[in-house]
Order: C-alpha cells, then structure tokens, then sequence
C-alpha cells in the first residue's frame, strides 16, 4: 500500500507540472498585469515606477524563464513568487485554502448525511410515496444551478432576519440569526460557545448552498447502488439465512455499495472547489475562490499558479485516498 | 428523515418567499416624474445643485456604521504601486491628515483643521509656497504635525533614492527645499521648476515621528528605504485625523473609532465607523438589506438603481463624477487616418442618442460632456467640442456624406462605402469592455455608421489595458478617470506621452500643454487648455460622451454623508458623519 501510494504522488508530479505550464501560458496570454493596473491612472506612474514593477513582477524576462524561476523558487525556496497586489502568495492560499475547506468539508459532511440516508431509505423502500419524495426532492435540487440557489437561500435568510428583528429585537440592526456576508463577524464574539455559534450562523447558507446540489447527486448514486446490491445474489443469500432485514441492510449491503462513493466523493472534491467559486462569491467568503476570481481580474499570475498549485495537489491527494479507501472498504482489492 | 424533508422544504419554502417579498415589497424612492426613472431620494436631493452641502443635518451620540468597500488592502501603502489603491485612501481619509480635501463640486479647499491660513504662493520665480500649521494639530501619540512630517514626505516621494518604490514622483520632483521655521509650525517649499498641482501634494502627511521610531534617523536613504516599508502595515498605532484604526481582520473588515487627539472643529460622534470588504457589487444590495451595511460608494446600473428606489429609509444619489465616457480613435489605424474620415464618422454618431439609450435609464440627469479637458462647474469650463465642431455627436448623416464625397469617397451599389485610390470598402473595428451599457453603444455605433455605409466589427475585449496600450483598435469606448487637477491633462494629449492612445499629436497642442503645466494660476490653466482643446476637437480623435456616473447610498439613519468624486473620495468628512438626529 506504502508503495502504491508513493508510487501514485511520483505519477501525480508531471500531472501537475504539464497543468502548471498549461496554466501559465493561459495566465500570460490574458494580459500584462502592469498594464492592466496601470495604464488608465491619471496621472500615469512614472516609466521608472512602471519598469520597476515589471522587473518585479519578472516580466522583464523570456516567459519560459518566468516559468522556471517560478517553479524552481517554489520547489527549492517555497518562493511563491510576487503579485502585483503585493500579496504575499504563501499566507494568502494558506488562509484561503482553510476558509474554502472549512466549507467543503462541512458540504460534503452535510450531503453525506443527507443522500445516505435518503439513499437508504429510497433504496429500501423502492416505489414508495417516501422513495418518491427523495427522488422529486432530489430532481430538483440537481435542476439549480449553484448561484441561483445561493441567491435564493441568501434573500430567504435576509427576509427571515427581518422578520425576526421586528419580531423580536426591533431597532438593533445587530440582531441576525443567519448571517449572510463573510464567515465571521465584524468583532467575533469571545468563548468556544460564541465563536462556534459564529462559524455556524456564517457557515450555514454557504454549506447549504453547496450541500443541496450535491446532496441530490449523491442520494440518487447510493439508492442506485445500493439497490444493485440488495439484488445480488450473496444479499438474497443472506436474507434466505434468515438474518435480519437491518443485519442484511447495514453489515452487508450498504458496506459494498459504499465502494463506488468513495470515487465520486474524491472526484466531488474538485467540482466543489468550482462551486465554492460562486458560493464564496455570492456569500463573501474570502477562501480560494475569491483569490483565484480576483487573481484573474488582476491578471497576477503567480497567485493564479499558486491556486492552482494547491487545488491541483489536493485533487491528486483526494484520488489517491479515494483509491486507498477502496481497498479498506473491498478486502478483494489489493495493490502491489 | 421524514422530519429532516420537511424542515428542507420549510427552508425552501421560506427562501422562494423572499424572493417573492423582496420584488414585492417597496415603498417608491425619488423619480424624475416621467417614465418612474429613480434619480436620487429626499436626503441627497440637494446634491445635484449644492453638492458640498447637500444631506447635512444635526447628528445625535453614538452609532455604528458599517461602509462596504470594493476592495480590502494588501497592503497600506498607498504610497506604493500595489498600496496605490482608491478603496486603501479612502479608508486613509480617516487617519491622515492633508493640505487640502477636494470638495464633491471640485473645489479644491484648504483644510482649515490642519492649517491656520490659505497656503500662499508667496514668489512665482522659483515657485515657493508657504504652510502655516495649526500648533493644536497633534499626532494621536501628541507629537505636533510639523514640518518634519513635510519633510519626510518630501525626502520620499522627490525620487532621489531609486530604491524607494514610490508609485510617482510627480510635483515632489519639482520642490527643491522644504524648510522649517516657527518651530516647525510654518512650512516653505520652493519648487525647482514651476508645478501648477502644488495644491495636490502633502494631501496625506505621514507620522516622521513613528516612521523615526521604526527605523532611527530619518536623514540616510537606507533608513528611508526602510521607513517606507514601514507603512504597508495596518495603521493601527498612528493617526492624525478624527479616527483611529482599531481593528482590522485582513480581507474582512478595517473598524476605526474615534481619535480622542483629534484636533479638529468637528468631533467624531460615531462609536465606530467599519469598512466592510465586499469585492463583489451584486451582493451589496442584499448585504443593505440585511442590514449588514449601512452605506457604500459604487458605480451604479439599472438594476441597483432600481432595487434601491424600492427599499424603504435608504437615501442614495446617482450623480456625475469626475470620470468621463468616451470613444477615442487610433488616428493611425488603416482607414481613420484620414481626418475627413474621422469627422464623418463623429458626425454620424449621435451622442445624444447614446445616452438617452444606455445610461438615462439609471441616470436620467447624464448629459453630453463638450469638453476633453474639464468638467461643467470647475473653473474655466466652456463647451469647446459644441462650439468647434457644432456637428460632432449630432448624427448629421447629410453632413457626413458631404464631408466624405468632399475627400473622394464614394458608395458602391450595396450602399457601401467605398475610400479614395483602390482603398476599399470601409471597415472599423470598434472595441469595449464587456459592460451593459457599452455593449448597447456598440451596437448604436453600428447601426449609426451604417448609415453611412460603414461596416463596423463590434468587438469585446478583456484587456482593456493591453488593447489600448498596443492600440489595437480603430474605435475604443472606454472611461478616463479626471481630477479637478489639471496638468494631468499634459499626458492624455502630449504628443507620444504615456496616456495618449490616439496616435495623435500636434506642435501647437503640445506647446500649449507645456504651457499649462507652468502656469500656477487656475483660471488661466483652464484657458490654455480649452484653447488646446480647439486644436484637439478639430482633429476628431476623441469624441467626449458623458460624465460617468457615480452613487452614494446611506440609511437614513445617518446624516451627512455625500459623495465626492473629485479625488478626495467619499470618507473626506467622517469626522462630520453621525446618527441623524431628526430620524426617529
């Protein structure tokens, strides 16, 4: 297993190089970010200001140059290189990547729980009014887009907090159940009480948002799955043993019909990181997709590398647990 | 799980609601009268004729404010390339004193907290002015703002030392001394070449005593390299305006709370004023709703406009700023070489039409600006282009078929036109940015030069800075930020110069605008230009659309805030900003 996983991270480096050329060359051709942040200043910085930001900014140098110094500065240095914004690269994806995870994990988490048990309980009472339900639920989830249904919940919530403010507390524009901008509060309250009721009433809508459409995906996998799976013959074998339907449901069934779950979940992973996009936009989050959106406003290349970096490694990372996974979860599954 | 749907749908249920509540409800804001075009509510009203004045009033105690900001700082260091960022100084306003604050009319006003008399130019050759500081404006450490603050300012920003990276150089380049006397409380600078903008410089004095406690003496250009860096930090232990910087959580939020050393005339009343960093315009509105922000400074659309002209107790303005919409030409490009060509196609447009379709909608008061130079209220202003080229903008298609037959063009059988000497069929590229209104005045253009037989490409790009740096257009529509500054009107149009994305120069024009840069008083500045402004009218390389507009929007909670698009920004007056005391 030791050597499969190290053998996986070996095969997953000129991945991530060919994608990091690939994204560098995208990132040179969409614009001169000195240009872009300088040329309709009235007045114009200096020729002295303007050449100095681009030596800075290494533009100064042949692109395949660019390239190399960057990827050499990172793997030998940790140099993410500079931005044109005067961010500093390291810190910045560092705190953008804990924001955006604090979210996906509780999306993923959130939608786990969901679709396994509607799956379950789809799967095992196929045909019902209940089964119907989920699956009506489920449809339309899958049929909204990840924006809309962000917008929605946010102008739902704000509605609520006014009701709630004039029901309750009148006057005091501080009183919110959910709160829709940023994941914290201007001042977060003290005390591990205050500061987890903060990170839920900002994490709330955000993971909803992300969890929803997931959700619907995944219930509809696991009913599928699982259904397959009470069909086979070592399901119909058990139940003709005499073992018990919750025996047969959860030491039997559910394990096997886990297996493929374990690869969407890894392969969700990646298109969570797309949605979070939208969700931190509409919601004001300041994780990877506010840094990769600005980033590609400002043209400032090194920070769009630097996304890419992490979101690439983490994909990688998540495929190979998800291959690892499979062998835990299917004893006949070995790797040499 | 039976429980856990319901509850789903609850929430479901609640957010489509909302939607339904939020178009439904509205309790009607200002309108023009005709066609319901939301303008501006009751407290800004004043604003189009009394723009300085205007949502004045008596505040009470108290208050939190939150201000939402389009961008957060990377860094504080506005004196910087990457610090050089409006969003940065507008939260600066509350913390660093200056010389003068650009009014919203354009007026460029002493600050009468900081000084005790109207600077003066007290000699034309060598050019010296002449501060006289206030002895009770104090650091918030006590130390007074003095001339070691002048000084320093200067030693950093004269580009001396190639090592400081100062985002421009300009006017402090030109000061050859900076002097202390009266015990530093009056301040002398001689300028080494004549700087008519003197009155934009030192407008954000930095603490020389804290950059000297970062760093020692502040005489060697090691320790002003190292100073300088000092300033990329959140201000927290500095400040010498009416608020102090209290606290800042990066790319979140930046609260200021009252400076108890502040000095001047009018005292702070707000507990707090926070800047709330939303980076995305959609979500301000919602944001306003929630009540999560009480005011914020953006570029307005139809849709803003109209989702606050239903939202009941929020005042806000759409008025003109000191920005301008234009189309420009590339006076090289293959066929608009031609100047007869150029006046043709200005002719044929027809401006007024432009902005009855694409910016009255939200803007109603948007007018054709007739002017490269200056904007109507500041000193100087004429309309040039209406008396120049009375037929530019008008869509005199007769006209521009008689200039054009006049130059040797004719039209094929298809109507098209068709330029002298084997030149070919006519055809322009016309470039913008992705945006509502310029993709609407694309399709105007198109339809306009058609009438003359034009065949125009319509074209998006997403480089506006690379498109028009490597002029790669025949046509461009885009907006130029102005200032009630003028010499920074040299590089727009001096022949070559960095700004100038026409491809056009002129002996006399340049001559002329060297001419204004020296010239130290106002009203004569603006003659030069508008005599310049003839000459560049007549070339039919720029054709002036409209001021851009601008919105300032506040609960009525609170009293005197307006906006100022003249270079100041909005935050120019917190320490005025407070609870309104007649709201209930």
């Amino acid at each position: 297993m030791l050597v499969f996983t190290i053998r996986r991270l070996f095969q997953a480096i000129p991945i991530l190089i060919v994608a990091s050329i690939a994204s560098f060359a995208l990132a040179t051709i969409s614009g001169d970010p000195v240009q872009n942040k300088f040329l309709l200043r009235n007045p114009p910085p200096s020729a002295q200001v303007i050449a100095t930001t681009r030596h800075n900014m290494r533009l100064d140098r042949p692109w395949l140059t660019q390239y190399w110094d960057w990827l050499s500065g990172l793997i030998t240095r940790g140099d993410w290189g500079p931005s044109i914004d005067g961010i500093v690269i390291g810190s910045a994806v560092g705190h953008a990547l804990i924001v955006t995870l604090r979210l996906i994990f509780s999306a993923i988490l959130l939608a786990l729980v969901l679709s396994l048990a509607s799956g379950i309980v789809s799967a095992y009472r196929q045909y019902s009014k209940v089964d119907y339900s989920f699956t009506f639920v489920g449809f339309v989830f899958l049929a909204m887009p990840t924006f809309w249904i962000a917008a929605l919940l946010k102008q739902g919530a704000i509605q609520f907090n006014n009701a709630w403010q004039s029901s309750f507390c009148p006057g005091d524009p501080t009183c919110r159940p959910i709160q829709t901008v940023g994941e914290q509060s201007i001042v977060p309250p003290s005390g591990f009480f205050g500061v987890a009721e903060d990170w839920f009433t900002h994490l709330l809508l955000p993971t909803l948002s992300l969890a929803l459409i997931t959700y619907a995906a995944w219930s509809r996998f696991v009913r599928a799955s699982l259904l397959e799976v009470l069909n086979s013959d070592y399901v119909r074998l058990a139940r003709a043993k005499g073992l018990t339907p919750r025996r047969v449901m959860f030491k039997h069934a559910l394990r096997t019909s886990l297996i493929p779950m374990t690869t969407v979940t890894s392969l969700t992973i990646a298109g969570l990181f797309g949605g979070a996009i939208i969700t931190e936009r509409v919601f004001q989050w300041r994780g990877m997709g506010t840094l990769i959106i600005n980033a590609i406003n400002d043209k400032d290349r090194y920070v769009i590398m630097g996304w890419l970096v992490v979101v690439g490694f983490i994909v990688i990372v998540g495929n190979i647990i998800a291959d690892i996974l499979y062998a835990v979860l299917d004893p006949r599954i070995r790797y040499e | 799980m039976h429980t856990g749907t319901k509850r789903l749908a609850g929430l479901v249920a609640l957010a489509a609601v909302g939607l339904i509540g939020v178009a439904a409800c509205g309790t009607g804001g200002g309108t023009t009268g005709n066609n319901n075009k939301p303008t501006s509510s009751p407290g800004y009203a004043a604003c189009g004729t009394s723009p300085d004045t205007c949502n004045s009033g008596p505040r009470k105690d108290g208050g939190d404010i939150v201000v939402a900001l389009g961008k957060f700082p990377s860094t504080w260091n506005t004196g910087s390339s990457e610090g050089n960022v409006v969003e940065t100084v507008e939260q600066e306003n509350l913390i660093l004193p200056g010389t003068y604050i650009f009014q919203p009319s354009g007026k460029i006003q002493w600050n009468a907290d900081l000084l005790t008399a109207e600077p003066q130019v007290t000699s034309t050759s060598p050019q010296t002015v002449v501060y006289h500081l206030n002895p009770n404006a104090k650091w918030n450490n006590g130390s007074p703002i003095n001339a070691d603050d002048f000084i320093y300012l200067w030693q950093t920003f004269n580009g001396h030392d190639k090592n400081i990276p100062v985002v421009g150089t300009t006017g402090y380049d030109s000061i050859s001394q900076v002097t202390a006397s009266d015990n530093g409380e009056t301040v002398t600078t001689v300028y080494s070449k004549t700087y008519s903008d003197w009155r934009g410089l030192f407008t954000g004095l930095l603490p020389a005593w804290y950059a000297k406690q970062k760093v020692g003496d502040l005489t060697t250009d090691a320790n002003l390299e190292a100073a300088f860096k000092v300033w990329d930090a959140p201000p927290t232990d500095y400040t010498g305006g009416p608020y102090k910087l209290s606290n800042f959580q990066a790319q979140q939020s930046a609260t200021f709370v009252p400076n108890p050393a502040w000095y001047g005339k009018d005292k702070p009343t707000l507990k707090t004023i926070t800047f709330k960093y939303i980076t995305d315009q959609t979500q301000d509105i919602p944001a306003l709703q929630n009540q999560e922000i009480q005011a914020l400074d953006i570029q307005p659309d139809q849709d803003t406009v109209q989702q606050l002209s239903q939202m009941a107790g929020v005042n806000y303005e759409v008025s003109a700023g000191f920005a301008w919409e234009l189309l420009m030409v590339n006076s090289t490009s293959k066929f608009l070489k031609d100047p007869a060509l150029r006046e043709a196609v200005f002719d044929a447009i027809n401006a007024q039409d432009m902005i009855d379709k694409t910016v009255k909608p939200f803007f109603p008061n948007a007018k054709r600006l007739y002017s490269h130079n200056l904007f109507p209220g500041e000193v100087g202003y004429t309309d040039v282009t209406k008396t120049v080229a009375p037929d530019e903008g008008t869509g005199n298609v007769d006209k521009a078929k008689s200039v054009l037959q006049g130059a040797g063009y004719t039209f094929d059988s298809g109507g098209n036109l068709i330029a002298p000497n084997g030149g070919g069929k006519v055809t322009i590229n016309f470039l913008h940015t992705d945006t509502q209104v310029r993709d609407q005045s694309g399709q105007l253009v198109q339809s306009y030069l058609k009438a003359i037989g034009i065949t125009v490409n319509d074209k998006v790009t997403a480089d506006l800075g690379g498109t028009l740096g490597n002029f790669d257009f025949d046509i461009i529509q885009f907006g130029f930020a102005g200032s009630p500054l003028l010499s920074g009107n040299h590089d727009v149009w001096f022949t070559g110069a960095g700004n100038n994305f026409t491809h056009w120069g002129d002996p006399q024009s340049d001559a002329l605008l060297d001419q204004m840069t020296g010239e130290l008083d106002l009203a004569k500045q603006a003659d030069l230009l508008n005599q310049q402004d003839a000459i560049l009218t007549k070339a039919y390389v720029c054709l002036p659309l409209y001021q851009k507009p601008n919105m300032v929007v506040s609960t009525n909670q609170f009293i005197n805030i307006r906006d100022n698009n003249a270079g100041s920004y909005f935050t120019y007056n917190t320490q005025q900003w407070g609870l309104n005391a007649s709201a209930s």
